[in-house]
């Protein structure tokens, strides 16, 4: 077995259980289901094909995604905005499985239509950070920016999270 | 209040995320049992971190099924001799010097396994079940000039032993790149297009064991138009698109130029 053969392999066998997640980021990056389903494929074809140069004992995940973001920025974006999608803060980005309406479950679907609507940087270091939990630091690496962008953005996001929030709590009462 | 120090909205994010150092934090905890304002404005940057998570775990249950992938272990096994074939490192980012392995075939219906490999794929079948991965994004790269094109083409000519490099212009295709797949060890070329619509397309060449002619053919593999014809004992396969009226045409004007 060659060199190659083990990084293929390594890929091969780690997509499976990156995809969904893969997919995920892709729906950050995008703002839009469709684009991600195109972007997650293109970027799972783009891993398969540059499996050589994954560094064994590294994070796939983390591989893929800049992989899938760098496919973004570099390639698709500019399409995205033209078709004037993409870009377009995401007011209706509902959850295709409607799950019984308990108080959890609406609270749970605003938040995440209030992160998609944010803006497109602001929205993909919140997935990097909060819900794929990675650091400051992975999430700077990852998006090639640096420590004090994050937390910038971070804290806008959280002022405009938060503030929503506290709109829907505020009709409640 | 006199206590001078100011935080700043960053400071508290990265104190309610856990990110701000010692000093930091200590600061922020100070303050915060004297200073009523900064209690608010760090409630003004609380979000509901548990809905948030659970909003999006939600999502990753809506993720659609990655695409069928069938790795025929025989495929994995690159021969050495097949990766010594593989041409200098000219190709920018692309790894050229390693022969990327055809690992997919792909069936229709979903799901994933590498239990089962389907060792019966024969070349062609193979070539098209990667190829229906292939999706207008993958190939969404700026089209190289002639030169770095036929650089790209004389390299892959040099791996398989027939000049290709006749086919980079081929009206209604736009030549995107050219690259070494394997094939149950060998080499398989894969010369990407993108046709008028849009649509990936890929001519795909291999060797053959011993002479072989045969005329072009068209069919319909994975769902994707194809064309398909042997000369000089090899094996060429056009697929891409639904335009079987086309791609019979752009078949003839790559065989003419080979």
């Amino acid at each position: 077995m060659t060199l190659l053969s083990e990084h293929a392999k390594t890929v091969r066998d780690g997509l499976p259980e990156v995809y969904p997640r893969l997919w995920r980021y892709c729906v950050s990056l995008s703002g839009n289901r469709d684009t991600a389903g195109d972007l997650a494929q293109a970027a799972m074809v783009k891993a398969i094909e540059k499996a050589d140069q994954f560094q064994a004992g590294t994070h796939l995940d983390r591989w893929v995604f800049r992989i899938a973001q760098r496919t973004w920025l570099n390639e698709l974006r500019a399409n995205a905005v033209r078709r004037g999608g993409g870009l377009v803060p995401v007011e209706d980005f509902d959850l295709v499985d409607e799950k019984p309406s308990t108080e959890t479950n609406i609270l749970a679907a605003e938040v995440l239509r209030f992160v998609m609507a944010l803006p497109e940087a602001q929205r993909v270091t919140v997935v990097l950070v909060y819900v794929e939990g990675y650091s400051y630091k992975e999430a700077a690496e990852m998006l090639d920016i640096p420590i004090g962008t994050i937390m910038s953005r971070l804290a806008a996001a959280r002022k405009t999270i938060a503030a929503r929030t506290s709109d829907i709590e505020g009709e409640k009462t | 209040m006199t206590d001078a120090r100011h935080f700043t909205d960053e400071d508290l994010t990265a104190f309610l995320d856990g990110e701000a150092d010692a000093a930091l934090a200590e600061a922020i905890e100070t303050a915060l049992g004297s200073d009523p304002a900064l209690n608010d404005r760090l409630a003004a940057l609380d979000v509901p971190m548990a809905a948030l998570q659970a909003g999006f775990d939600d999502l990753l249950g809506a993720a659609p099924a990655m695409p069928k992938a069938e790795v025929p272990t025989i495929s994995l096994a690159i021969e050495p001799n097949v990766i010594a074939l593989a041409p200098a490192r000219r190709w920018g980012g692309w790894a050229a010097a390693a022969a990327v392995v055809l690992a997919f075939g792909l069936g229709a219906y979903g799901g994933y396994s590498v239990d089962k490999p389907e060792k019966s794929l024969t070349w062609m079948q193979a070539a098209a079940s990667y190829q229906a991965l292939y999706v207008p994004t993958t190939l969404a790269i700026a089209s190289p000039d002639v030169a770095s094109g036929q650089a790209q083409l004389a390299n892959v000519s040099g791996v398989v032993g027939q000049d290709l490099t006749g086919v980079q212009t081929i009206d209604g295709l736009d030549f995107k790149r050219a690259q070494v797949l394997g094939y149950n060890g060998k080499p398989l070329i894969q010369i990407a297009y993108v046709n008028g619509a849009g649509e990936p397309m890929a001519l795909c060449v291999i060797k053959l064991d011993g002479p072989a002619e045969q005329k072009v053919v068209t069919q319909t593999m994975n769902g994707l138009a194809a064309a398909s014809w042997k000369a000089d004992g090899y094996g060429y396969l056009l697929i891409g698109g639904s335009d079987q009226n086309a791609i019979g045409t752009w078949a003839e004007v790559a065989k003419t130029n080979i």
